[in-house]
């Protein structure tokens, strides 16, 4: 019962770092800077959190699979098969969890009162100056919400991740594929302690983060 | 120092289209709300592109649509006192003080360290807000963060300072204290400063130079 609940940390720790990268980036780029096709680009980003998990699934299926347009490269030029493994897991885990991260960080983005930025750059600033000590710094409450936002989608995502890393014990087995499997088989024991353990953790999480937010408010207090 | 600027800018209502040359001192901007005076400021300093003219302080061309001439906001050193002050709320009030400070050539990158906390120390001395260092923006009066963003605006020795209503969100007791403290500061420093307010009495009190605005045209200069 341990390989699934460590196998389902790793992957959504790593699937957090790349929608954290990615979503930090997307809505600097999308937000702070005139992008032509903007609206564009932000539904597209933002599909998977309204798509079902089974079409998110289909293509990625389409993408990573054998006669994908990205596995089958993989496939060529290293003769690695990316399907039914567990960083097929962290590619479906990341895709899902991308737009919970790019939404809060975006609010958090659009939140900065613009003044600062601008009296930063009236007091010689680069913009990358700006937006390592005033731009991140001041968003960081909303980019901590979406992290943990992001985390949870990802340690908790099932539909998609079973289209393109299946349900290998060992090897592609996350705690949501092994709840699904106990419950068909029969297993309520491990079906029940499972979902206790996934209850828990995302509650805790959630309210150590509402309570960390409370607690800090630059502005306010 | 000499500053002269011709401005053209389409904004929603109007057009606005001033110019101006002052030899120095103080310049006062008056105008009813929404007359364009925030935007000469924007466009002087580099935050807003005009749609033509030309800027220049001293002998320092900052933009000329003519000569294809709109230096960055960051090279033009000007500074800057925004109506809400602008401070950092993620920094203390040293370190809003040295932000500034740490993008000049001579202090960039922790070059010259004592020799920038020294001015740092002589910067803060005078405007009366040693005390305040490690205090954050958002434990300090009103008065004291008018000071903090003079400070902050004056401490990487700009040609020209921009004061944006510095003011307007003071209460009138503390107003008096700061209109004192501004003279002391203009005695003192002989910036040019553009100053935008729609108090006529801030107008009597420092005004070495004044332009009336309405809807984007100058309609009176003393």
């Amino acid at each position: 019962m341990l390989e699934p609940i460590l196998l389902s940390l790793r992957i959504a720790s790593i699937a957090t770092v790349f929608s954290f990268l990615f979503g930090v980036l997307f809505a600097y780029i999308l937000n702070k800077k005139n992008i032509p096709g903007k609206n564009f680009w932000e539904t597209l980003i933002t599909l998977p959190m309204i798509l079902p998990p089974s079409v998110t699934g289909y293509f990625l299926l389409m993408l990573l699979g054998k006669r994908g347009v990205i596995g089958s490269v993989l496939i060529d030029m290293f003769g690695f098969k990316i399907i039914f493994t567990w960083y097929a897991a962290v590619i479906a885990a990341s895709i899902v969890s991308l737009p919970l991260m790019y939404q809060n960080v975006k609010a958090a983005f659009v939140n900065v009162d613009p003044a600062y930025e601008r009296a930063a750059r009236t007091l010689g600033s680069s913009e990358f100056r700006i937006f390592t000590t005033i731009t991140f710094p001041l968003a960081w409450p909303g980019i901590i919400s979406g992290i943990v936002l992001a985390f949870c989608r990802a340690i908790g995502e099932f539909g998609a991740t079973l289209m393109v890393a299946g349900n290998i014990p060992g090897k592609t087995q996350t705690v949501p594929t092994a709840i699904y499997y106990a419950v068909e088989n029969g297993n309520t024991t491990e079906a029940n302690t499972l979902v206790l353990i996934m209850t828990v953790f995302s509650f805790v999480l959630i309210f150590a983060l509402n309570k960390w937010l409370e607690k800090r408010n630059y502005l306010g207090k | 120092m000499a500053v002269s600027f011709q401005l053209n800018k389409q904004l929603d209502q109007f057009q606005l289209n001033v110019a101006c040359r002052f030899p120095g001192g103080v310049l006062v901007i008056q105008g009813e709300s929404g007359s364009g005076k925030s935007t000469i400021l924007n466009c002087i300093s580099g935050l807003l592109q005009p749609d033509g003219g030309h800027v220049q302080v001293g002998d320092r061309v900052l933009y000329d649509d003519g000569t294809k001439v709109n230096l960055p906001v960051q090279q033009r050193n000007i500074g800057y006192v925004f109506q809400n002050y602008a401070l950092f709320p993620n920094m203390t009030v040293e370190k809003n003080i040295l932000y500034g400070l740490q993008n000049q050539p001579d202090f960039k990158d922790g070059k010259n360290k004592a020799e920038m906390l020294r001015y740092m120390d002589y910067i803060m001395d005078t405007f009366r807000i040693s005390h305040l260092r490690k205090k954050y923006p958002f434990t300090i009066s009103g008065g004291e963060k008018q000071r903090t963003a003079l400070a902050r605006a004056i401490v990487t020795k700009p040609d020209l300072l921009l004061l944006d209503e510095p003011f307007s969100a003071l209460d009138m007791k503390t107003k008096q204290i700061v209109y004192q403290e501004f003279l002391e500061f203009k005695h003192q420093f002989h910036t040019p400063v553009i100053l935008i307010s729609h108090d006529p009495r801030e107008g009597d009190l420092f005004a070495d130079h004044r332009l009336y605005l309405e809807q984007g045209h100058v309609v009176e200069r003393l």
